[in-house]
């Protein structure tokens, strides 16, 4: 199965791009944040518009290749998200740091 | 965003210890992380959820409802008035959802599209979209806060170690942990998230 890589377009709203949420086949895009996305849904995503109801808005979603995403350093991103909850361990700190 | 940089400001951090941009980037981390932990977000935000019917007159939603804008329905479009929801401040609310009171969500895969603005907020006199709630704006500059180590401190409050004793002649300390929260680390953090935390959605029919 291919995988392509997807973004909700990130919140501008000078710009049009005002959406800052989707979810379409149980997978929910915020804006900005790269995902791995099957063909069928990237065919899908490749379609939205940020009014749905009006065909000149711009489209919401940039979609690309997962070749594209390498060469970008994105699908490395995207896979590995960073956990900014990390505290460094016990047996890892020195001792004169905890006294 | 839940806090503000004035929020920050206030509990002591100097613009010498650390810059505008540096606070909001803890910020925005302390969100990230408080989303994951919750399921939900805590502002309002616009945004299109694809959703499939199941035959009944109500959908649970991923996220509470604040104000629907626009409703589709295989392909049909809809006036919000035809539907209603009940806000998370509401005595009884326990799962979103968005009820049809003049018919059903007929049966479909991702046929009910629902576009609108979203949010766990608590509204206010001055907000009708809502503000995010007091615990979460908390837990958020404490989340923040957590995320910004002093320069230059070894015991900073990122790795949260607490003195438990202490002697000034021979100058000794006693430090331990703090513990681990389930969700962030944080006990007084996770303390006040587990409260927000996004119920298991059952998914019956």
């Amino acid at each position: 199965m291919t995988t392509f890589y997807a973004r909700l377009k990130p919140f501008d709203p000078q710009h049009d791009y005002v959406m800052q949420v989707f979810m379409l086949g149980g997978t929910r895009f915020d804006a900005g944040a790269w995902r791995p996305v099957s063909e069928d849904l990237a065919d899908k995503l490749r379609e939205v518009r940020e009014n749905y109801r009006d065909n000149r808005s711009p489209l919401a979603f940039e979609v690309i290749t997962e070749e594209e995403a390498v060469k970008a350093g994105i699908a490395k991103a995207a896979e590995e998200p960073v956990d900014t909850n990390e505290t460094p361990s016990r047996s890892t700190r020195k001792a004169r740091d905890v006294g | 965003m839940y806090a503000t940089v004035a929020d920050i400001r206030a509990e002591g951090v100097s613009v010498d210890s650390a810059s505008d941009d540096r606070v909001t980037e803890s910020i925005q981390n302390a969100m990230a992380s408080i989303e994951r932990a919750t399921g939900w977000f805590f502002e309002p935000r616009h945004a299109i959820f694809a959703l499939s019917g199941r035959g009944n007159a109500t959908l649970e939603v991923p996220v509470p409802p604040i104000r629907l804008a626009n409703i589709v329905i295989d392909s049909n479009l809809y006036s919000p008035k035809d539907f209603s929801f009940a806000p998370p401040a509401a005595s009884g609310f326990h799962v979103p959802m968005v009820m049809y009171r003049a018919g059903t969500f007929p049966k479909g895969r991702e046929n009910v599209w629902l576009d609108g603005h979203w949010g766990y907020t608590i509204a206010t006199k001055d907000a009708p979209d809502g503000d995010t709630p007091r615990d979460i704006r908390r837990a958020t500059v404490l989340l923040a806060l957590q995320y910004l180590p002093q320069l230059a401190d070894p015991y900073s409050v990122r790795a949260p170690w607490r003195l438990v004793e202490e002697r000034t002649r021979d100058q000794s300390y006693r430090m331990e942990s703090v513990g681990d929260g389930p969700l962030t680390g944080n006990p007084e953090v996770d303390a006040i998230l587990l409260a927000y935390r996004k119920p298991i959605s059952i998914g019956a029919a």
